[in-house]
């Protein structure tokens, strides 16, 4: 007996190992044009960009292709540099940009999230609305709102008050205000929709009994939305706001479409920069592993940034009892679920 | 698993260096033990007579050309393919802006099967191909094949600029453009009681002058500092009138470190601002809205650029609810030669007018001595052929040839008389960027330089040496960067 | 039933604050529509507006009476020379690179979620570890050796006529995006809230891992799929930066509809170019509408749907 037993189990035990087996060939080879492509297009260049780091590299001229060491790196950080000056510079608009309104993009969607989540009559009709634009290309929403904003002979805003506002012109930090008020109204136009519909989606799975718990404990309009919506929506929150940041940073199309000839010249961003100098002429050839240097460095930017405002909104205990309660109950419920053997 | 990791990056580092190792090999240089990067193989085709036959020859040409030039561009291009159909072909290829350069360059120094055997080229552009050995010598070539022009018969003060300071000459200097201005006649005529074209910078202002005194609300002249080419033409055009230079020898900039330099640059500033200061021109005008005053009979003069002659005739006539006829009756060119002169009005200095040139090269990848004739075959055509010179200076080219320039299928084109010949009087006089690797930054300096001068609200002398100091050390600067 | 006079129900108080509520929102959310779609019918008006028009009375929105013209539209099919235009080119090149972007997108997602998911195989951690990680990395720095790399492989093929470069360009244009690894880990995090049950069943009936895929899991993923559907849409058609890179210096056939666009008219405006410049970016949004006005409701409930956790 005890060796039939042996004998079944040893197959049992052959048979499900040659079919890990199969599990694992399979595996590899369904992933493999995944990673192939993946390591082709996205890891190599990024090496080999890390390798240029350390050498001066002309792509024209690769004899005179020679190991550097960090003084690509010393370039950079030497603000007595011109180029170095730029690209320093680029950061300060956009900084400033950045930290003025990333709130306002969040604020916006979701104050709309919230009402749509209301259901007043014709809300689907509205929530279609407001998404469409956040289809639209940043080269249409430049031709539109150039032709918005535009001085007196064309643009649609200065014939109707009959003033001739420069929306456009100006210089950073010197008389542009009214531009980057521009360039933030492009990018919540652009960017809201997408937001918003998450916003939406994640409010409507908030369960009502919370809020009735909320109310129970006699919390007025405010106190629900601080206590039971916010909270209910961190990680969303936190999520897209990782998204606006990292975007802003990153501001190329915006300043590129909306401009005058006084500042068309004049980078606001370093992706602006970074776009500009790769592109440029034959003479900047040279100059390849230096750029790949201040790409690396606005990329490790934004990434600090990013993990400053993940870790500013992780998980942390705030009083939000009815969210800790409701965390024990669908996680009650998901056990249940798993020993019944439902579906969702 | 860390290990796993660690090995797939060390692979990708392996493959990211061997990258541009083996690029070297692909490429690379092959040199002639002189040091030269050219040769030539093969023998001519010829018939019994010693002519050269082509026999199907095929090339390929990367051109700068864009934008509106395109099509009057590639008619000319037909019409040649179609008259030497069966010996040779030339297919072309449009590429814009920088990376016009940077294709041409890759392409010849990969000798990639698309490598472009002729290169149509921005007269500035030469040196930087000369460095990167992207183009071999026309002379040479031509004196190969017996395909012979005479290189000395062109403009001169493009010309100059073609043998880039060696002892070859490698490009061929064919065409020219700069701003150019439009006038109203019959405005002109109210205005002054002559038919007589202002000259000189007094002159000019005279008139404008009288016309403000009649109308004062409107402007004499028109022009949109927003268009492309404006500053970028005007201020070298500004500086050479007064006698300036764009940099020196060392390819440095004396801007302002050199006094005389110094003085002549705010001159050319002060030159172009007097027209907005006086209220003869307005500032900071946005695209369009020149042509329309313009249209409306509202200014003499619109500075502009000479490729829209077809729409602004077309546009004043329906304007003016005339016909097309009848708007190029009322509407003829002058040129900004002696605008921007403040002193030695009637100097040859004055008389210079600062543009872009376009010209022919043969790049190094045309070996066989059958393709150099055709090369040359080609570029005979164009640069000696009338009825090509002519088409061409209608899309707004003016010659540089001095074949074409005598012939009389040229002069005696209508566009030619009432157009051409008047934007640019004085052919000898026209310059353009010479021999700098780095002319994209000079360009880009002087262009902004006096951008922001024309758009300061208190336009006073140390502000206008402020900003020339400052685009100058910007210039330097960059160009110590590029030698890094 | 009785049919007394009618009494004027009396509402309750959270009833009241409902309906309170639903008008306030209302009235926020019609002008926010409004504003939103606002410049959109700006673009739609001005197109139709004659040169005339636009010079004299650039402050309407809408053509003045008699002042309709369709010549902007002209332009767009048959140039003088009775070739075929560069529009329907560039809208084509839009079309079917952004069909392909997002039909590969969904296919690799798909594939790969599910042999995270379901299949056991030793490196999976290592996998998985790897992809967050690279979500962290700058990938910013591979934009200058990604265009090195795509110019010597183009030369080392010898890519010289117009059909070969096209093919090479949108290849290095659409492959590299369907590796994002954002949409892998969406598809994934959905995967994984498949009760293990149903699959435990399925296998035990004997089916195959692509049976299934096919049968079970596919279905299942349908909003996910809306998800990315829509992402990959958006991000592919309205693409401007990379694709600039690749197209710059080839000619005009090659671009899409995007960078056409920008380079055409960005900035300061072409020369005599406002209405023509409109109308492009009317007709350029046209396949964008269409494709939002069939799908809409069924995109956006499908996107509320997943509502992106964390």
């Amino acid at each position: 007996m005890k060796y039939f037993e042996n004998s079944v189990r040893d197959e049992n035990l052959i048979a499900r190992r040659r079919q890990r087996a199969k599990e694992q060939v399979s595996a590899y080879a369904l992933l493999s044009p995944f990673i192939i492509v993946f390591v082709l297009f996205s890891l190599l260049p990024f090496v080999m960009g890390f390798v240029y780091l350390f050498m001066k590299y002309d792509p024209y001229n690769l004899e005179a292709t020679q190991f550097y060491g960090l003084k690509n790196f010393e370039t950079l950080f030497n603000t007595e540099n011109s180029m170095s000056k730029e690209f320093w510079e680029s950061f300060g608009p956009v900084t400033v940009y950045a930290l003025c309104t990333f709130p306002i993009g969040t604020i916006v969607a979701f104050v709309l999230a919230y009402f749509v989540n209301m259901c007043p009559p014709g809300y689907k009709f509205f929530r279609a609305c407001i998404y469409l634009p956040s289809l639209v290309s940043i080269s249409i929403a430049g031709i539109v709102f150039c032709n918005i904003f535009g001085p007196s002979g064309s643009g649609l805003l200065n014939s109707w008050f009959g003033t001739n506002i420069d929306w456009l012109g100006g210089k950073p930090f010197q008389d542009d205000f009214l531009r980057w008020v521009i360039i933030l109204i492009v990018c919540v136009w652009l960017g809201t929709g997408g937001n918003f519909v998450i916003y939406a989606g994640v409010l409507k799975d908030i369960p009502k009994s919370l809020y009735e718990a909320c109310e129970m404990d006699g919390g007025g309009r405010w106190r629900k939305i601080l206590h039971v919506t916010l909270p209910g929506m961190k990680s969303t929150l936190s999520l897209t706001m990782f998204g606006v940041i990292v975007g802003m940073l990153s501001l190329y199309g915006q300043p590129y479409v909306l401009n005058t000839i006084e500042n068309e010249n004049i980078l606001v961003g370093p992706m602006m920069w970074i776009q500009k100098y790769l592109t440029a002429g034959l003479e900047y050839a040279k100059l390849t592993g230096y750029i790949c240097a201040a790409a690396l460095v606005l990329g490790i930017i934004s990434a600090v940034l990013g993990l400053i405002q993940r870790i500013a909104m992780a998980d942390r205990n705030h009083g939000d009892k009815y969210c800790a309660a409701y965390a024990k109950y669908s996680d009650l419920k998901a056990q249940s679920v798993k020993y019944k053997g439902g579906t969702k | 698993m860390k290990k796993k990791f660690l090995g797939a990056l060390c692979l990708s580092l392996a493959l990211a260096l061997t990258v541009p190792l083996a690029a070297c090999g692909g490429g690379g240089d092959d040199l002639n033990e002189d040091g030269t990067w050219w040769s030539t193989t093969g023998e001519l085709n010829k018939d019994a007579n010693g002519d050269i036959v082509f026999d199907d020859v095929s090339l390929r040409m990367s051109t700068i050309v864009s934008g509106v030039d395109k099509t009057p561009f590639g008619d000319i291009i037909a019409q040649f393919n179609a008259q030497y159909r069966g010996k040779i072909n030339i297919n072309v290829i449009y590429l814009q802006g920088d990376n016009f350069e940077k294709d041409v360059t890759m392409k010849v120094q990969q000798n990639a099967n698309n490598a472009p055997d002729i290169v149509m080229l921005h007269q500035e552009s030469l040196k930087g191909f000369l460095d990167y050995k992207v183009i071999q010598p026309y002379d040479l070539a031509m004196e190969e094949t017996g395909v012979e022009i005479d290189l000395t018969a062109f403009a001169q003060g493009v010309n100059q600029y073609a043998q880039a300071g060696t002892e070859y000459q490698y490009g061929v200097p064919f065409d020219a453009a700069g701003m150019v201005v439009y006038y109203n006649k019959d405005l002109l005529k109210e205005t002054t009681g002559s038919d007589k074209v202002p000259q000189t910078r007094s002159e000019l202002l005279s008139v404008c002058k009288q016309f403000k005194d009649k109308n004062s609300g409107n402007y004499p002249i028109s022009w949109e500092m927003s268009g492309d080419f404006f500053c970028q033409y005007l201020m070298p055009t500004a500086v050479l009138q007064n006698g300036g230079y764009l940099y020196k020898e060392d390819l440095y900039a004396d801007w302002y470190n050199n006094e005389t330099q110094r003085g002549i640059y705010k001159n050319a500033i002060q030159s172009v601002r007097s027209y907005i200061d006086s209220g003869y021109a307005k500032k900071g005008v946005h695209e369009m809205a020149g042509a329309t005053d313009f249209m409306q009979n509202k200014s003499i003069f619109y500075v502009t650029m000479p490729w829209y002659r077809e729409n602004i005739v077309s546009g004043y006539a329906t304007m003016n609810q005339i016909t097309v006829a009848e708007a190029e009756a009322k509407i003829s060119g002058t040129s900004v030669s002696g605008w921007f002169a403040m002193e030695n009005e009637t100097s040859e200095n004055a008389k210079k007018i600062f543009g872009d040139s376009h010209m022919f090269a043969m790049t190094k990848t045309v070996k066989d001595i059958n393709k150099k004739a055709a090369v040359c075959e080609f570029v005979k055509w164009f640069t000696q052929n009338a009825d090509v010179g002519a088409q061409w200076a209608e899309a707004g080219h003016v010659t540089l040839s001095n074949t074409i320039a005598t012939s009389t299928t040229y002069t005696e084109n209508k566009n030619v008389v009432n157009f051409i010949n008047n934007w640019y009087p004085h052919l000898d006089s026209f310059t353009t960027m010479g021999i700098t690797p780095y002319y994209s930054t000079v360009s880009e300096n002087l262009k902004t330089l006096l951008s922001e001068s024309l758009l300061l609200d208190s336009p006073t002398e140390s502000a206008y040496l402020e900003l020339i100091k400052t685009k100058q050390n910007a210039l330097n600067s960059r160009i110590d960067m590029f030698k890094m | 039933m009785m049919n007394g006079p009618k009494t004027k129900k009396r509402l309750t108080k959270s009833q009241l604050t409902a309906r309170r509520e639903k008008t306030v929102a209302f009235i926020v959310l019609a002008i926010a529509a409004l504003l939103f779609v606002f410049p959109l019918i700006y673009m739609l008006g001005t197109s139709f507006k004659s040169d005339f028009d636009l010079q004299m009375h650039p402050d309407k929105i809408f053509p003045s009476p008699g002042q309709w013209t369709l010549k902007h539209y002209n332009g767009f099919f048959i140039t003088h020379s009775g070739e075929l235009d560069n529009m329907p080119k560039w809208m084509l090149n839009s079309i079917w690179s952004t069909a392909a972007a997002v039909g590969l997108t969904l296919l690799t997602d798909l594939i790969v979620a599910y042999v995270v998911v379901f299949l056991r195989w030793k490196g999976k951690k290592v996998f998985m570890k790897a992809l967050f990680a690279w979500m962290a990395a700058p990938a910013v720095i591979g934009t200058a050796p990604g265009l090195m790399i795509y110019q010597t492989v183009r030369n080392a093929l010898g890519v010289s006529s117009q059909a070969g470069t096209y093919a090479l360009v949108y290849f290095w244009m659409i492959v590299p995006g369907i590796t994002g690894v954002f949409n892998v880990i969406l598809m994934r995090n959905f995967f994984k809230t498949i009760p293990v049950d149903i699959i435990e069943s399925a296998k035990s009936d004997g089916a195959s891992h692509f049976t299934i895929f096919r049968k079970i899991v596919c279905p299942l993923a349908k909003s996910t799929m809306m998800v990315i559907v829509l992402f990959t849409f958006s991000a592919s058609w309205n693409n401007l930066q990379g694709p600039q890179l690749l197209m710059a210096g080839e000619g005009q056939y090659i671009q899409t509809i995007t960078v056409a666009l920008a380079e055409s008219y960005g900035g300061s405006s072409a020369w005599g170019a406002q209405g023509v410049s409109m109308a492009t970016a009317v007709f350029s949004m046209i396949p964008v509408l269409i494709i939002f006005i069939f799908t809409q409701n069924k995109m956006i409930e499908g996107l509320a749907a997943t509502g992106v956790k964390g």
